[in-house]
């Protein structure tokens, strides 16, 4: 039975106030911070600054909402680089949940890419829901993220009972942040902290990295100087080396109301010269006594992981792992190809072995 | 009950009467009914059945639960196996 008196449409800056509405759902309680989220994202993005949003109506008014985020990658040696955009922030009002609008909203965003001439579409941060909404329209998931945490419990003790005696609760990054202005010296290497992105600098070391021609995406100084000011997160930089780089590692953590763990320190992205410099802005992360740092590890290298495995980080979020989620999932944007092989370069999109992937490429990161 | 019939009376019990009437041909996924939701609830109730979790990374839903045969069979096939579905 189809339900009717549903409208699929393209955003229009005059239905944006009842988006940022209906995100109350999603992102978060506060209208300021979802406005700011929805212009960093799709007005601001560097790949597509015009925003590929549909919306579903009712009687004229926003009753859910599919959004493409503009998305550079590169794959091969040297990198050909193409636009997949990246699926996100799906939401019905739950009035109009089970009527089968999911499906109308993502046909109509599938139309529109294929209308621009794009042959794929990726989602890196699907939770459970969205996944399995996804895999019924055609999606697949060339695997999960494996992420791995070391917990403290002494500060995560610590968090609850400052929650419990109503104290004023540090952020995740107060004591690293006591650190400011300090270099940590280890050898030749030195490293120092900042709540400053580089860009310039970040996009040379990537310049510098051999690259094993695995999918990733394109990192260069206009995405870095976008990627770090979404509203919902804070990020901390560890940067090796001055002038240039040899390494930087990215943490991240969430704003108040931001979704997400809220003592949980995220390392969203990590690059060395050398397996030693990464090794060593790792020990340098962990004087930040997080309650909890996670990284994904699906694909990266086995000496990294082993590395992760001696500094005592274990699997985390287990339930989800387990159902591979979150996990790096990809259709075509034309139905004509859901059963043809889904690659890009001569390289096959389902096999995860062919992915490097940082949580920074998710909006997890 | 068959797993078809207890299929099909989740379905009937579950808010998904936008399939209307039930039988074993009905398109599941393919009907395009199904909201993430309902969704959910299916693979909670086949992983409750099976009683492993899904891996969804190893999933080709329009494929294997085309219809309400289709995912009847799929979870007689790995019921009581306690393997999760072959990876690809």
């Amino acid at each position: 039975m189809a339900h009717r008196g549903y409208e699929i449409v393209k955003y229009s800056p005059e239905l944006k106030p009842q988006i940022i509405q209906l995100q109350t759902h999603l992102w978060s309680r506060d209208l300021d911070v979802n406005c700011a989220y929805f212009r960093w994202k799709y007005e601001e993005n560097p790949y597509c600054p015009e925003p590929l949003v549909h919306l579903a109506l009712h009687d004229g008014q926003v009753v859910g909402m599919r959004g493409m985020c503009g998305a550079r990658w590169q794959v091969g040696a040297p990198p050909e680089t193409f636009l997949a955009p990246y699926a996100d922030d799906l939401v019905v009002a739950p009035e109009h949940r089970d009527r089968g609008l999911f499906t109308r909203i993502m046909r109509a965003s599938l139309d529109e890419l294929a209308g621009r001439g794009l042959d794929y579409v990726f989602n890196l941060s699907a939770g459970r829901v969205t996944s399995i909404g996804s895999l019924s329209m055609g999606w697949k998931s060339a695997g999960g993220m494996r992420p791995v945490g070391r917990r403290s419990r002494r500060v995560l003790m610590q968090q609850r009972l400052s929650k419990l005696w109503a104290r004023p609760r540090r952020g995740p990054f107060a004591r690293l942040d006591r650190a400011d202005g300090q270099v940590w010296k280890y050898g030749r290497t030195t490293v120092s902290l900042s709540t400053n992105a580089r860009p310039e600098a970040m996009e040379h070391l990537i310049a510098r990295l051999r690259l094993d021609g695995r999918f990733r995406h394109v990192r260069d100084t206009a995405y870095f100087t976008w990627r770090f000011r979404n509203p919902f997160r804070e990020y901390r930089f560890l940067y090796a080396g001055d002038d240039p780089l040899v390494g930087y590692m990215v943490l991240q953590c969430q704003r108040r109301g931001g979704g997400g763990e809220p003592a949980r320190v995220n390392v969203v992205d990590w690059q060395a010269t050398e397996p030693s410099i990464r090794e060593t802005l790792l020990d340098v992360a962990l004087k930040g006594a997080f309650a909890e740092l996670v990284i994904w590890t699906a694909t990266l290298d086995a000496e990294t992981c082993d590395l992760l495995r001696r500094r005592s980080f274990a699997p985390v979020d287990e339930a989800d792992a387990a159902r591979g989620v979150p996990g790096v999932l990809i259709r075509p944007v034309r139905d004509d190809a859901l059963r043809t092989e889904w690659s890009i370069g001569g390289r096959r999109l389902l096999d995860l072995a062919n992915w490097d992937v940082t949580m920074l490429y998710s909006m997890h990161g | 009950m068959t797993v078809r019939e207890e299929l099909i009376d989740f379905i009937q019990h579950c808010g998904l009467q936008g399939l209307g009437e039930i039988t074993g041909e009905t398109a599941l996924i393919t009907s395009g009914l199904l909201d993430s939701l309902a969704l959910f609830n299916l693979v909670t109730w086949v992983e409750e059945r099976i009683g492993v979790p899904l891996d969804l990374t190893t999933l080709d839903l329009t494929a294997q639960w085309g219809t309400v045969d289709e995912l009847a069979q799929f979870v007689e096939t790995r019921a009581g196996t306690g393997a999760p579905a072959t990876p690809r």
